[in-house]
């Protein structure tokens, strides 16, 4: 538990929570946040572009915790 | 210089990425740039102040989806082509003092999960043939950044040993008619082998997934992990399969690393159905993922060296039978 983030809950996502500083969380920029196909578990993504123009896509369990 | 060169004498391709001699090599925790960011830090390749799983290109990518023109021009022998691919990163958790082997089943589960989706996504891109999950784990493979995470590679073309693989299942499909790796799985589950040396070589099974060091193990604790059922790639796999490989694929990881009693280094690699369309491949692919640690003690690593390196003969110092039945009483 060295992360003050993982005390969040992961309901909102995986960027929900402020770190407790000036962050620029560049995660909840880009697309639309979509169930992945054939998981049968909710497991969603959200594509979006890193500050160089890379693609990043988060992946996350809207109803489990960090540590699941 | 980043290019692809044809070795007309192996018939196999040559990725040139200079680049990469400059990427990050074995930062301090505090400068890993696959923790979230942190305020007050250096930014990381993860905007974000937590996550679950994350994909990304690799910044010092060996492959790159508009890569530049090769810096040689091409002749009737010497062959070159640009460096198209994908290469991506997959960080497995946001804690950067875990491992694979420590995350829980549910955690392993979504990675599998990400490892298929991954798969159908740079699979469907066109120029896309061979779509490979893998990790590096431990400084004798030669990882450069500690923080828990593997690769995934787009090829142009199939890898060598997958095509090597492929067309001995092709020529095993032609001989019997059956899928080969269906044929080892039977073999291996019926406890019987298929040669002289005899004896289980099982180290973990359940009713969708078995984990064997395989009869030819060319590393002296390799292990394969396969579905049951004929399951090309890892897109194909059931709800119930995918729940099996996380938990045969955590317990292998740890037990490896209770073999001699530190985080064994292992290349782990998925190998599976090629994706280009030049002919239907599913009779011959069957998804299975591959451990190939390097130590053959505790104190000694499995050098490549002339015979592997030079003759691409393995020579194995533990037979598979007694590796197997040492890692058997470690998979709990």
């Amino acid at each position: 538990m060295n992360h003050p983030a993982r005390a969040r809950e992961e309901d909102a996502g995986p960027f929900a929570a402020a770190a407790g500083g000036a962050i620029e969380d560049r995660s909840a920029a880009g697309g639309a946040v979509e169930e992945v196909a054939g998981t049968g578990t909710g497991l969603v993504r959200k594509v979006g572009l890193m500050a160089d123009g890379r693609r990043i896509t988060y992946y996350w369990l809207p109803d489990r915790g960090v540590r699941s | 210089m980043t290019e692809r060169r044809y070795d007309p004498t192996a018939d196999e391709w040559v990725t040139f990425a200079t680049h990469r001699q400059d990427r990050t090599y074995l930062p301090s925790a505090d400068g890993c740039p696959l923790c979230p960011a942190r305020p007050g830090r250096a930014p990381t390749e993860v905007a974000s102040p937590a996550f679950q799983v994350v994909v990304f290109d690799n910044r010092f990518p060996a492959f790159a989806p508009a890569p530049p023109p090769p810096d040689v021009e091409p002749s009737p022998l010497f062959a070159v082509r640009p460096a198209f691919g994908r290469c991506e990163v997959v960080v497995y958790s946001d804690d950067h003092a875990t491992a694979f082997a420590d995350l829980p089943t549910a955690r392993i589960r979504m990675i599998v999960d990400v490892w298929a989706d991954r798969v159908r996504t740079l699979g469907a891109t066109p120029g896309i043939s061979y779509v490979m999950p893998f990790e590096n784990r431990g400084e004798a493979i030669g990882v450069t950044l500690t923080h828990p995470h593997g690769q995934i590679y787009g090829y142009p073309e199939v890898p060598p040993r997958p095509a090597r693989e492929l067309r001995a299942a092709q020529a095993h499909l032609a001989r019997t008619g059956r899928c080969v790796h269906c044929d080892v799985v039977a073999a291996e589950r019926a406890g019987r082998a298929d040669g002289p040396a005899g004896g289980p070589r099982i180290v973990l099974e359940t009713e969708t997934v078995i984990a064997f060091v395989p009869f030819w193990a060319r590393f002296p604790y390799e292990v394969h992990v396969v579905p049951v059922a004929h399951r090309p790639s890892l897109p194909d796999l059931d709800d119930a399969e995918r729940d099996d490989l996380a938990e045969v694929l955590r317990r292998v990881t740890h037990g490896y690393d209770r073999l001699f009693g530190f985080r064994l280094p292992y290349v782990m690699a998925a190998h599976a159905r090629p994706t280009d369309e030049t002919q239907d491949w599913d009779p011959v692919s069957h998804l299975h993922v591959e451990f190939a640690p390097p130590h053959r003690t505790a104190e000694k690593l499995k050098y490549l060296a002339g015979s592997e390196l030079a003759g691409g003969a393995f020579v194995t110092d533990v037979a598979p039978e007694r590796a197997a039945a040492r890692l058997r009483g470690l998979m709990r």
